[in-house]
């Protein structure tokens, strides 16, 4: 029976397959992947992979890391960039960095000369100023309007369409990098009636919920939010050097190379665009992703879970095709402590020593080789180690020390006085024992395993931890009423200073935002505020390390790790580098030497 | 027989509407908040400062109509708020319910709540500052205090704070509570501006709504997804249906031999075997470059293929990635469909028709297609009517592995990020096609075996 041999030909090739694919030697002959090409040119495509479709291409709204790849820097730019190995500001669309006024609330900006639209017409102070109104518009609801509050006015030169004033309403330490880092839209095209000339930047800060009301607002925002500039190739258009040139839901997007772009004219490392077409493959499942990859019909994968990267690492023909890279992230994740319980929960976390003890029962070191397999950072405050002036390196990492721990629940009167294996203490005249939850976003392996850890570690010293994987639209709203004992959080920050308010101020517990440990007392909100508003680099940094200390005395979370983000690209792409800022690798800037082309000309 | 499914049809569609009405009332009551998913879905974090959380919780509430009652009535106890869906936050509705109950004064719970929410919106916009911060986590912690303490706690904040407005807040006291209003019931009518209203003139003109997540439209997103669903489904049935027919005829005409019962244990080593073992398997096999290099790993185009290649290029190009996918969907129901009809095919080889047609001398082949086959068609067509709304159901777990853009990858997309409007339209389509197979298959039962009949006389069913 012809099916039937099929049949048993696939399963005993699978059986052959698993028994043969770890041991396959390197073939010999000279590198495959050879070039004498030292200088790149624009030519081929460097085909990405990405785990999940994009939302939209609107750059005042999207918020995916995926959507952000694609744009910033590809399609749209803004005036300023971080330089992805310095961390220093640098100019893109501005000629310089911003002259800033003494008093530090005024910014001068001055656009190149060069840069243009892609009608031709030269990019000017008026689509900066319709981008922030944009952004401003009530019922457009960017998710920028909170970082531009700032901002009071802007002032364009009258002798001068390329430059403009920034006016703020007070001095700020980022204050020329948040107005440099957002996205400027061309005004021709995305504002081509001109909706937004009659309304004032002022009027769009104060006079907002009036304003939500005008048929022009509406009407602006209807046409803006549509679909067409969402997502359709001849509509998502900005200053950059690739423009969309095809989006195939579900499977793939495909930014093309402008062929006169203006900033060739330009000989910045930032303007750097080499590949002729940036093709992101959207393939949802990891492993698939990886089994492409290793049949080379992906030239670059990223974010791939440590367990497989180490699969990678061990595998000799993945090495023969492929750089394996790592790069720290400013990411960190963390075990919030519930400090103010209220009467939802136990008050358990209200003791410092008590969340010390927990503190020493995680053994970090432990999870990181285990369960990361070493990729990533032991971590000991919420500053990320890579921002080195802020960083205080006094605070050395909690290391893994049950006794101490016990030693410390004693001290805070947890024992276990009734010979159930768990501590109790009285509280308020009722026995309370020390069991707790730990909560955890469902999905993530390494979360539940590094609470499974913890939980046994916990128990032999008398503490009950019950590890819960909630789903991330639950963790929220559990985060959101503080109704948790431990909860499993990572958050992100930019390479621009610190900014500690949203993780500890008291506003952000009543708020619902980071704070849902319940931290902080006037004190700590003052230092904060301190933070906030100091200028000088130097001295904000000093501050910046003692807030850690209080952090550290204080021990509200378990600080846990920044782990690294993992990818492997293509040995026939040339002039890849990893940078600390997001995605993690400059697409543009790689380049395919000549020979080594795979679809230029398809 | 005409009269039979016009009487179908209309028992349909009160069907559709407690349809559309369980899914409905399914949608509102998934776990975790909505508001607070659609604004970590635009990126927004609540608590950034200057922001202030509960004032942009609110807007975003309004935003979504959440600020609605969800049907034309609802039928309460006598000391339940009839205003709830007035409430923003599901821990707050929590509250003022236990509240109103514990002293049978909704209407004056439901004052007491909005005064004390104004009090705290009006706080919310002040410049932050430790007193501030101080009374408002105060009142935040009412919430938490039994009812007694209510008043005690708000003197308390008044003589602390002194701030002018916590003078007038106040809950009633005990003496004006109200015991016997919990067995009183009350029936509540809303009017026509409801949830539930809305969505159905929608639905019924047409306005599907637009997906929260991508904000395009759910009608353009359903087709897209659709059909590659429903081809790779199709295709899979096709494969299912061609090699479990033959097979299943084959068992049964050599029932009992060993051919026959090593193809059945082939069959189940197959239907025990997990799809997504066997799909990376697959992709493994002949994908990967490991052993085979012949066919694509995922997705349902070449990465090169352009609106410029011809048809035929095309076609072919579509043909080679559909492959591994159907196979993969496939192979799990070979054990399945040939076992029922071999099943049936062995009763009715065994009828006396067949022993009557053999003794007069048809070969056995005649028999077996001829005679035999239609009278076994009955358990295939009452499985084809349940397999209509499976055919676009997808798999979430073979479109991933695959990459097939399909509905099942939609729907788990739609679920996870509390996409609503694209929810309640999948339910609504596997609901409706559901209905529809049915239907289907009871009209193919009459053409398979003419014995069966629809009339009101003689009702087959």
């Amino acid at each position: 029976m012809s099916l039937k041999h099929f049949l048993l030909s696939t399963l005993l090739g699978g059986l052959f397959l698993v028994f043969s694919s770890c041991g396959n030697d390197a073939s010999k002959g000279e590198d495959p992947f050879y070039s004498d090409q030292t200088s790149p040119e624009v030519n081929d495509w460097l085909v990405v992979h990405q785990l999940e479709e994009p939302d939209m291409l609107l750059p005042t709204h999207y918020s995916t890391v995926s959507a952000d790849m694609l744009c910033t820097g590809n399609i749209f730019q803004s005036l300023l960039q971080y330089d992805p190995q310095t961390l220093q500001p640098v100019p893109l669309l501005a000629a310089d960095r911003a002259v800033i006024s003494e008093d530090g609330k005024q910014f001068v900006f001055t656009i190149r000369e060069e840069a243009r639209w892609d009608n031709g017409m030269p990019v000017t102070a008026q689509d900066f100023i319709t981008t922030l109104k944009i952004i401003r518009n009530p019922k457009v609801n960017s998710r920028l309007s909170l970082y531009v509050d700032f901002i009071e006015d802007v002032i364009a030169d009258d002798s001068n369409p390329k430059r403009f004033t920034v006016v703020t309403a007070n001095a700020g330490i980022n204050h020329e990098m948040n107005i440099g880092d957002l996205p400027i839209l061309p005004k021709y095209h995305y504002d081509s009636k001109g909706l937004m000339d009659q309304f004032t930047l002022q009027q769009l800060k104060t006079e907002a919920s009036k304003l939500a009301a005008n048929p022009d607002i509406e009407a602006f925002a209807k046409d803006y939010l549509s679909e067409k500039f969402r997502r359709e190739k001849d509509f998502v258009k900005g200053s950059g050097p690739y423009q969309l040139s095809e989006w195939v839901s579900g499977q793939q997007i495909v930014l093309a190379r402008k062929k006169d772009w203006w900033g060739d004219k330009i000989k910045a490392e930032n303007f750097q665009a080499w590949p002729e077409k940036l093709l992101f493959r959207i393939i949802n499942d990891m492993n698939t992703a990886i089994l492409e990859l290793k049949a080379q019909r992906l030239d670059l994968a990223f974010a791939i879970r440590p367990n497989m990267f180490r699969e990678l690492e061990k595998n000799p023909e993945v090495s023969k095709n492929f750089q394996l890279m790592r790069s720290d992230m400013f990411v960190y994740s963390f075990v919030g402590m519930n400090m103010k319980p209220g009467k939802k929960r136990k008050p358990l976390f209200t003791d410092v020593k008590v969340r010390k003890a927990m503190q020493l029962l995680l053994n970090v070191d432990k999870a990181i080789e285990e369960f990361v397999f070493g990729y990533a950072r032991r971590i000991s405050g919420p500053v990320p180690f890579l921002k080195k002036d802020e960083y205080n390196a006094s605070l050395a990492p909690i290391n893994f020390n049950a006794d101490e721990a016990r030693k410390l629940l004693k001290e805070a009167g947890w024992e276990d006085s009734n010979g159930n294996g768990t501590l109790d203490k009285m509280i308020e005249g009722k026995r309370v024992e020390f069991e707790v939850e730990f909560a955890y976003g469902q999905n993530v392996e390494v979360r539940k395993n590094i609470g499974l850890m913890f939980a046994e570690d916990a128990r032999k010293a008398g503490v009950k931890i019950n590890v819960v994987g909630y789903e991330n639209a639950v963790l929220r709203e559990k985060m959101a009423n503080h109704d948790f004992d431990m909860m499993y959080h990572s958050l992100s920050a930019g390479p621009g200073p610190t900014d500690l308010k949203e993780q500890f101020h008291t506003d952000s517990w009543l708020n619902g935002g980071f704070n849902f440990m319940g931290f902080g007392n006037p004190k700590t909100d003052q230092m904060l505020n301190d933070i906030a508003s100091e200028t000088n680099p130097g001295q904000r940094a000093d501050k910046v390390k003692q807030f850690q200390e209080v952090i550290y005395n204080e021990a509200p979370c378990i600080f846990l790790l920044s782990s690294q983000n993992l990818f492997a690209v293509s040995k026939r792409i040339k002039g890849a580098q990893t940078t600390v800022i997001r995605p993690n690798f400059m697409l543009s800037r790689m380049w395919i030497p000549k020979n080594l082309t795979k679809y230029s000309g398809a | 027989m005409r009269y039979y499914f016009i009487r179908r049809l209309l028992l349909a569609i009160p069907g559709l509407m407690a349809l559309a009405l369980f899914s409905f009332w399914l949608t509102l009551n998934m776990p975790g908040d909505p508001v607070l998913t659609a604004l970590n879905q635009e990126g927004t974090r609540l608590g950034e400062d200057p922001f202030n959380g509960p004032v942009h919780y609110t807007a975003k509430w309004k935003e979504l109509h959440l600020n609605h009652p969800v049907f034309y009535f609802s039928l309460l106890r006598g000391d339940e708020v009839d205003s709830l869906f007035d409430v923003p936050f599901a821990s707050d509705k929590a509250w003022v319910s236990n509240l109103s109950s514990k002293s049978g004064l909704p209407e004056k719970v439901m004052q007491f709540y909005r005064n004390l929410s104004a009090l705290e919106y009006e706080l919310f916009q002040q410049e932050s500052d430790s007193t501030r911060n101080a009374l408002l986590t105060g009142l935040r912690n009412l919430r938490d205090e039994p009812i007694s303490q209510l008043n005690p706690q708000l003197i308390f904040l008044q003589n602390t704070f002194n701030y002018p407005a916590l003078g007038a807040l106040r809950f009633p006291g005990e003496d004006s509570w109200d015991k016997t209003r919990v067995y009183v019931p009350q029936l509540v009518w809303y009017g026509s501006d409801n949830l539930f209203h809305h969505w159905l003139v929608g639905i019924i003109l047409g306005n599907w709504g637009n997906s929260y997540r991508d904000g395009r439209p759910v009608l353009d997103k359903l087709p897209e997804a659709m059909k590659w669903t429903v081809l790779v489904n199709g295709l899979s049935l096709i494969l299912a249906f061609g090699v479990s027919i033959p097979a299943g005829v084959y068992a049964a005409r050599r029932y009992g031999s060993l051919r026959e019962r090593s193809l059945n244990a082939i069959w189940f080593v197959l239907y025990s075997l997990p799809s997504f073992w066997v799909a990376t398997l697959l992709i493994l096999f002949f994908s990967s470059g490991l052993v085979l290099d012949i066919l694509p790993a995922g997705g349902i185009s070449d990465i090169r293929s352009s609106e410029a290649w011809p048809w035929y290029r095309r076609l072919l190009d579509i043909s080679r990635h559909l492959i591994l996918p159907t196979f993969a969907y496939a192979y799990g129901s070979f054990a399945y469909l040939s076992g029922q009809i071999r099943n049936s095919m062995i009763e009715n080889l065994q009828s006396d028709f067949v022993r009557t047609g053999r003794a007069k001398g048809l070969s056995e082949s005649v028999l077996a297609w001829k005679h035999a086959f239609r009278n076994s068609l009955l358990p295939l067509i009452t499985i084809s009517g349940q397999i209509l709304p499976g055919l676009i159901g997808g798999s979430v777990i073979l479109e991933t592995i695959f990459s097939i853009p399909g509905m099942g990858l939609l729907a788990w997309q739609a679920l996870n990020y509390r996409d609503y409007p694209l929810m309640i339209a999948l339910f609504m389509l596997s609901g409706l096609l559901t209905l529809v197979g049915l239907l289907l298959s009871d009209m193919l039962y009459p053409l398979a075996d003419p014995r069966i009949r629809f009339d009101t006389n003689e009702s087959g069913r």
